[in-house]
């Protein structure tokens, strides 16, 4: 029967009969490679590392991304600045240089005028006795702010 | 780690399958180390050329990217680099040995690969190392080639077509080659009985 194979078919029965009887006594060499070449998993995430150290393309990427990082820091702290110096001068400006000083008087004056007209209405209107010296007092300074010009000849005829 | 390595390839040229995941290359080096290790290793018989041959084939099977065709599985292709690159070691230590004896190479390693550093390893290794000597032993006498053959059917427990693939050979020719080498293996442990 056997000198009916063909020469493939006679090395493919020898060659696993071969296999076959070298199974039975290398049957755990797979076993013993693997733990041969057991390592931890330290050992294996150095070795990527290494790996990806050596590719210059990678090393390139991580470069771009990190000088990406910096630049878009860079921008974002003088964006700040920017914007702190913009507040800070605003500031300033609104309370010395913002408003000359006639400015300032004329808003002073305004405030003071109505304030006193405002005190004058509350206590002519519904002021309480103990109040009548204050409201006095309020009528003769706004009498003597708004200048009267009968007071003025007044005076001068006096003298 | 946001890199090249980590940017997601083109499935359909590794794996020439159409509905494949995307994978990065990181993906790659951490799902085919352990085994582009195991099969150098089996072949260099060191530790740490095996792990330098190792970082040494994915680097070139980064550069070779663009080649892959998908062919082959991707396993199959970085273990066709890994065993090359094997093969070129024992060259260049066979020509390293024969260049220090006529003074054309300095005794040193400088014109090596970098060895990384060597790492402590538990009693267990040491002693499947020490079996794995054995077996080295029984295919000193083997070529190169039926070496790479037996290691990688009974230690990797490699199909035939596979093997032929991961060595650029006929099926035929890698039974032939097999069968010479188990031949010779069966005598060798038959005589050490």
């Amino acid at each position: 029967m056997i000198f009916n194979l063909t020469d493939e078919q006679a090395t493919d029965m020898l060659l696993e009969h071969n296999e076959d009887a070298l199974r039975q006594q290398l049957h755990n060499l797979p076993e013993l490679a693997r733990e041969a070449t057991e390592q931890d998993d330290a050992f294996w995430q150095r070795q990527q590392r290494q790996i990806s150290a050596r590719i210059p393309g990678a090393t390139s990427q991580r470069g771009r991304t990190a000088a990406m990082a910096w630049a878009t820091g860079f921008a974002v702290l003088l964006l700040f600045c920017f914007q702190t110096n913009r507040g800070l001068r605003m500031d300033n400006g609104l309370r010395a240089g913002g408003m000359t000083p006639a400015v300032q008087a004329r808003s002073q004056n305004v405030s003071d005028g109505e304030l006193l007209v405002k005190i004058e209405q509350e206590i002519g209107n519904v002021g309480p006795e103990a109040l009548t010296p204050a409201a006095l007092l309020a009528q003769e300074i706004s009498q003597s702010s708004t200048p009267d010009i009968s007071n003025s000849d007044r005076t001068e005829r006096d003298q | 780690m946001a890199t090249a390595l980590a940017a997601p390839l083109n499935p359909a040229s590794e794996t020439g399958a159409a509905a494949a995941p995307a994978v990065s290359f990181d993906d790659i080096i951490r799902e085919h180390q352990k085994r582009v290790y195991r099969v150098i290793y089996l072949l260099v018989k060191d530790a740490d050329v095996a792990d330098t041959l190792t970082q040494e084939c994915f680097l070139r099977a980064y550069r070779g990217l663009g080649s892959f065709r998908g062919e082959c599985r991707m396993d199959t292709w970085l273990l066709r680099i890994g065993v090359n690159l094997a093969r070129d070691h024992a060259k260049n230590r066979r020509t390293s040995f024969w260049k220090r004896l006529i003074g054309l190479e300095n005794s040193g390693e400088d014109g090596e690969l970098q060895i990384a550093a060597p790492h402590p390893s538990p009693e267990q290794i040491l002693l499947a190392r020490e079996r794995l000597q054995a077996v080295w032993e029984a295919v000193e006498c083997l070529s190169a080639q039926q070496r790479t053959i037996f290691m990688l059917r009974f230690a990797e427990e490699m199909p035939l077509a596979e093997i032929g693939d991961v060595l650029g050979l006929k099926t035929g020719t890698v039974k032939a080659q097999l069968f010479r080498a188990t031949t010779h293996v069966r005598k060798v442990l038959q005589e050490a009985k």
